[in-house]
């Protein structure tokens, strides 16, 4: 039986370029939904969508996928990433509760509803730390803070901004860690490739969107392990897992929704969009 | 491909391909969407 998928996104990148040819040639019918300029009613009227057995969710803006997955769902059309997956995955604090509670190391974390408050934890747990937003990605306004001037700095120019996500504080301990991480790219059961992201010079974070290099990782049995572990925790599917190789061994500290795999398929040569469109076709059956 | 984003060379400016006339040799484009604070992987 032929599957039909259709590929949801705000931003066509090299991913879901990498995505339409894989299922293509995989004899997958395939179509390519931009999520601006197609709105979904919330009635029962599945529309156009009764043709799709399965959905990849794509966006880019984690709001605007998080709702057209559970708009999606309410049709009953299966969608990878599935909302609760996009829900936790896509909100750093809820992410950390998950790993936490199944058990996964990942750094010490604070959570502050104040910038009182925020400064308190911070000078009582000592410098530096970490202060990530909970929604959003590519090291972006990650702030790792040296001191109280920092932290004071920090937390002025959060007052000033208007989201409200910004007034909740996610501050982390600053793990000391050799000059890279491991980003694994988790599909459904399986670790389908791992890559060390080296921090650029002049910058403490190692995303690829800074500039990070990357090189094939190769992961022993208890990192996968423990990468399966993170993924499976935040319900599963198709996930970046982050970690970083502390001295008291592997630390989870994000796991990403919609991942971006062009670094990693071009460091290992391996094809990670198939592999996706695989999994898709198995959920579609399901 | 529509929906993919170009960059103009001369000043970065971010533009998205709203659709490709081979024949004509037209290209639509739109300004991109600006940069969302919940964007990311």
């Amino acid at each position: 039986m032929v599957t039909r998928l259709a590929i949801v996104y705000d931003r066509l990148r090299w991913e879901e370029k990498k995505l339409y040819t894989s299922a293509k040639d995989a004899g997958v019918e395939v179509t390519l939904v931009d999520a601006k300029t197609n709105g979904l009613t919330l009635f029962d009227d599945v529309g156009r969508w009764k043709d799709e057995d399965v959905v990849l969710q794509r966006c880019i803006s984690h709001y605007r996928g998080l709702y057209y997955t559970a708009i999606l769902e309410s049709m009953g059309i299966p969608v990878v990433n599935s909302f609760e997956t996009s829900l936790v995955s896509g909100n750093k604090l809820l992410t950390t509760l998950k790993l936490a509670k199944a058990g996964v190391p990942t750094p010490r974390t604070y959570a502050a509803f104040s910038d009182e408050a925020a400064l308190n934890i911070m000078e009582s747990i000592g410098y530096p730390v970490v202060v990530k937003p909970i929604v959003g990605s590519w090291g972006r306004l990650i702030a790792r803070i040296d001191d109280r001037d920092d932290a004071s700095l920090l937390i002025e120019a959060r007052r000033l901004s208007s989201d409200p996500l910004q007034h909740i504080y996610y501050l982390q301990e600053y793990v000391d860690r050799p000059p890279r991480d491991i980003r694994a790219i988790v599909v459904g059961e399986d670790v389908v490739a791992a890559i060390y992201r080296y921090q650029p010079p002049g910058d403490w974070r190692t995303n690829v969107a800074r500039g990070g290099r990357v090189e094939a990782a190769i992961l022993t049995g208890e990192q996968r392990e423990m990468i399966l572990k993170a993924a499976g925790a935040v319900g599963g599917g198709v996930l970046g897992v982050d970690a970083m190789e502390a001295r008291e061994g592997l630390l989870v500290h994000e796991v990403n929704n919609t991942v971006e795999f062009k670094g990693a398929s071009q460091a290992t040569g391996l094809d990670i969009a198939s592999r996706i469109v695989d999994y898709a076709k198995i959920i579609g059956s399901r | 491909m529509p929906g993919e984003i170009i960059a103009c060379p001369d000043c970065g400016t971010e533009y998205e391909v709203v659709s490709i006339d081979p024949e004509a040799g037209e290209v639509e484009l739109k300004p991109a969407e600006e940069v969302g604070e919940d964007w990311g992987e």
